[in-house]
């Protein structure tokens, strides 16, 4: 198994850093075909370092110019876009007041009542509850009169 | 307004091989002295300069890869000016694409992706093969008479004959042989494996070889 995996890399050694041979040495025609594709016949143009900055030059703007007209793109449409999210919040404000408004109506006067009773028996409950002669006796009086109250 | 641009570029990043100094480090070496490791580091360098809107450190590399990519791409299309045009392309892509440069990964390798990408676009535009036309003007041969004939032929023949190659081929032997990428250099560019650009490679050789047959120098 340990042997298997030494050959295993030695493969893979071989594989990756030994260039194969493609060219005969001692071939002339080879030597020859490896001399014109390692030849380099032409020379860059005297011009050609600033035709390039001048088609960079051209080419940058052209993008300063689309990335402008993106920006200005977005500033047009970012008015009707914030009214159109103003708008949203509105309506859903306006949807949900007459809800609340509605839950508020919906109470029948007897409940409004029995509310208003509860909170003044619970006043008075307190105000006995601080004179400690007769607080026990008045307060199931006080229990007595609201089990009353919410009987009728 | 460029070409003052592009003098105070040169300032910075003095080196390509026609200029000798004028760094801001006046003991700074020739980039024939500079190792292939130090070229590596300056084009990244450069990459990132280029990144940050420095037209210099783009001036710099177009001057130290102009004639490379110029004939790499005149191999393919045998035409001057188009080589021109599309190494023109190139440049334009990088300035453009410095951003998205990894200064981790190998700078050869991001330009002749570049390269190899708007060789393609060229070949769509143009809906066609590489043409198969050879300005005379192109060879300009230094040897005399009857020897420049005779290399213009065995030149011309090895012309026809890369263009006869497919494009991944000619790519492959090419980036191998004319542009000195290694194997796993060349598989990045191609977007291949290196198995498949030896074998590219072998093709395209013994291609070269069968098509050159009759121009095989005599052993004298």
């Amino acid at each position: 198994m340990h042997f298997k995996s030494i050959a295993q890399q030695t493969i893979n050694f071989k594989t990756n850093h030994i260039p194969m041979k493609t060219t005969d040495p001692r071939d002339p025609l080879d030597q020859k075909i490896d001399q014109m594709l390692a030849d380099r016949p032409i020379k860059a143009d005297e011009r050609f370092l600033a035709n390039v900055l001048e088609a960079v030059e051209q080419a940058t703007p052209i993008e300063s110019v689309a990335s402008a007209s993106w920006s200005r793109r977005i500033a047009i449409y970012a008015l009707p876009i914030a009214a159109a999210i103003a708008l949203a919040f509105t309506i859903n404000a306006l949807w949900k007041q007459p809800a609340t408004q509605a839950d508020a109506t919906n109470l029948s006067l007897i409940e409004a009542k029995e509310i208003f009773e509860l909170t003044a028996n619970t006043t008075e409950l307190s105000l006995y509850a601080e004179d400690t002669e007769s607080a026990d006796l008045q307060i199931l009086a006080t229990f007595d009169a609201i089990f009353f109250e919410i009987e009728s | 307004m460029l070409t003052a641009s592009s003098n105070s570029a040169q300032s910075h990043w003095n080196l390509h091989p026609s200029m000798t100094s004028g760094d801001t480090k006046s003991s700074r070496p020739s980039s024939e002295e500079l190792s292939h490791e130090n070229l590596v580091e300056i084009d990244s360098m450069c990459m990132q300069a280029i990144a940050s809107g420095d037209r210099a450190a783009l001036s710099s590399i177009v001057l130290r890869w102009q004639n490379r990519l110029i004939n790499f791409f005149y191999r393919s299309t045998s035409n001057r000016s188009d080589a021109e045009d599309l190494a023109q392309e190139t440049f334009v892509e990088l300035y453009k694409s410095a951003e998205r440069y990894n200064p981790q990964n190998n700078f050869r390798t991001f330009l002749f992706t570049i390269a190899r990408r708007r060789l393609i676009d060229s070949y769509r535009k143009k809906s066609r093969r590489p043409l198969t036309y050879i300005d005379p003007t192109d060879f300009a041969m230094q040897q005399q008479s009857e020897e420049l004939s005779q290399t213009s032929e065995i030149e011309e023949a090895f012309q026809i004959a890369l263009t006869e190659l497919p494009e991944n081929h000619r790519n492959a032997i090419l980036m191998r042989q004319q542009q000195e990428l290694t194997y796993e250099e060349i598989a990045h560019a191609l977007e291949t494996t290196v198995s498949s650009v030896k074998t590219w490679i072998h093709r395209a050789r013994q291609h070269l070889r069968d098509a050159l047959q009759e121009y095989r120098p005599t052993d004298h």
